[in-house]
């Protein structure tokens, strides 16, 4: 299991603008590469990289909320 | 709710909190020096005020500009009294304003002004940066042909350090006191005195030993220093707790503003002792808008207190930091006894931010009782795991120069010379 944790303190986000759909859900298919969400520090964006190859098996940060530094977001099932 | 970085999480500091929240990782400028990340936490949890202690933040005028923009009170003086104070140029000019003696000297911006200003001022004379402060930056200067490379190092260095290339030159003062006046301000142009400190047990400007009242101080001069403090803080309608810094001309009988500090600062707990007033709880109470709790008629010194700072470094090894886990501190205790420390037994000294490890004071009805008091807490004091300037706390603590008091600025290196002796004498006996 990868956990993606918090790159920084910010307010989480899960989807790209409000009303959107959120990045992922548990169950997606997700790479290295793939956003997962985004955190807002002071009104400047920061995307959320998934890290690993997988599928998203939890989501543990709620959308629009306070996230300190190093706060896990997500776990990930490794795929292969 | 305490911000702490990654490497503070399990601190005692963040154990005894109601709350913390992991502003970043260990390196203090993705932490501790992270504006955006500290005012969003603090907006996000719904924060009335920030305190932000002493180093750090608590001095960058930008911080409390945006606390605030933000609409979170910043327990401390104003942006523009941070700033005013910051730039020590500017602070001189404010002391001379107000009727403030401050050390000879001028701001030059080349090599020809410093010059000029070397044969108006005199020499040994210090070069100092107009960015810096507490004790950083400054190169003395002995001959008139040190003089342009000095300039141009020193120059070159306040940029780098402190983002800001201006110097200034101000006379050496061979034999000097440091001694500081702690002040309350309420913002509206009240300000009282709480004494003053005297801290000129100093190793390369950073202060080592701390005490109240300043022994062996004539009573005009004490009164003066109190005086001039408080009419520099006044014309600044200063708001909050701060110090201002002289320099105690022992062979002129002179004294002259260095600095003011815009924050509470390490050594407090000394005026802390003899006024009984608790100078974080009036820094909250004035930032609250309740104004001054006390006149200064109120204000009433009783006895002496002395402080040691207890640094995780190696005395033997020019006082190199030494980080690691301290496996075992056992603080002393007792009566008159104040220990402030964010250590006990298994935790870390990280490498990232300075070596404090604790602060030992002693309060008697005299200094020489507060003095003998100190030095058993010295030596009841254990600290094992990583190496700690206790051994020459209790050097100093026991040398004549000391016990007499009233020694100036070169004290602690007349201590390491006698020391460096003794070891010579030792190793040849």
């Amino acid at each position: 299991m990868h956990a993606v944790t918090a790159p920084l303190l910010g307010t989480f986000y899960r989807s790209p603008k409000p009303g959107a759909p959120p990045f992922v859900e548990v169950g997606s298919t997700v790479d290295e590469e793939t956003i997962v969400g985004i955190i807002e520090v002071m009104k400047l964006m920061n995307s959320v990289r998934a890290g690993a190859r997988g599928t998203v098996a939890g989501i543990s940060a709620a959308d629009a909320t306070l996230v300190e530094y190093g706060q896990t977001l997500l776990l990930i099932r490794k795929a292969g | 709710m305490l911000g702490v970085s990654e490497s503070d999480r399990d601190s005692k500091p963040a154990r005894l909190a109601d709350c913390t929240v992991c502003i970043g990782p260990a390196r203090a400028t993705d932490s501790y020096l992270n504006i955006a990340a500290i005012i969003h936490a603090a907006r996000a949890t719904k924060a009335d005020a920030i305190h932000p202690g002493y180093g750090f933040l608590a001095e960058r005028a930008e911080f409390a500009r945006q606390c605030e923009a933000a609409g979170i009170t910043f327990i401390g003086p104003t942006a523009a009294q941070i700033a005013a104070v910051g730039d020590k140029l500017q602070a001189r000019l404010a002391a001379q304003s107000a009727g403030v003696p401050v050390v000879p000297g001028r701001a030059v911006a080349n090599v020809e002004e410093a010059q000029a200003a070397a044969n108006e001022i005199g020499l040994p004379l210090l070069i100092k940066a107009v960015g810096g402060g507490g004790g950083r930056g400054m190169k003395r200067v002995d001959s008139l042909q040190d003089l342009p490379d000095a300039v141009a190092l020193a120059s070159a260095e306040a940029a780098s350090a402190f983002g800001d290339a201006r110097i200034y030159l101000e006379l050496y003062i061979a034999r000097a006191r440091h001694v500081e006046v702690q002040l309350l301000g309420d913002g509206e142009g009240q300000v009282i005195h709480l004494g003053e400190r005297d801290c000129s047990a100093q190793r390369r400007y950073q202060k080592l030993v701390e005490e109240a009242p300043a022994p062996a101080l004539p009573a005009e001069l004490r009164e003066a220093l109190h005086a001039a403090a408080v009419r520099f803080a006044q014309r600044l309608k200063y708001r909050g707790a701060g110090t201002v810094e002289f320099l105690v001309d022992l062979d002129r009988a002179d004294y002259y503003f260095l600095e003011m500090n815009a924050r509470i600062q390490v050594e407090h707990p000394v005026t802390e002792a003899v006024t009984g007033i608790d100078l974080v709880a009036e820094q909250i109470r004035i930032a609250g808008g309740a104004g001054l709790a006390l006149a200064q008629a109120d204000v009433r010194s009783r006895g002496c207190a002395i402080e040691c700072r207890i640094n995780a470094e190696d005395p033997d090894e020019d006082f190199r930091p030494s980080p690691g886990t301290v496996r075992e501190a056992h603080w002393p205790t007792g009566d008159g006894i104040r220990v402030d420390t964010h250590i006990t037994s298994g935790s870390t000294v990280p490498p990232y931010y300075d070596s404090l490890m604790a602060k030992i004071i002693a309060h008697a009805a005299d200094r020489d009782t507060a003095l003998a008091m100190l030095r058993r807490a010295i030596s009841a004091t254990r600290i094992v795991g990583v190496r700690s300037n206790l051994s020459f706390q209790a050097l100093m603590l026991a040398d004549p120069e000391f016990v007499a008091g009233g020694m100036d600025t070169g004290f602690v290196q007349r201590v390491l010379a006698r020391r460096q002796g003794t070891e010579r004498q030792v190793r040849h006996g």
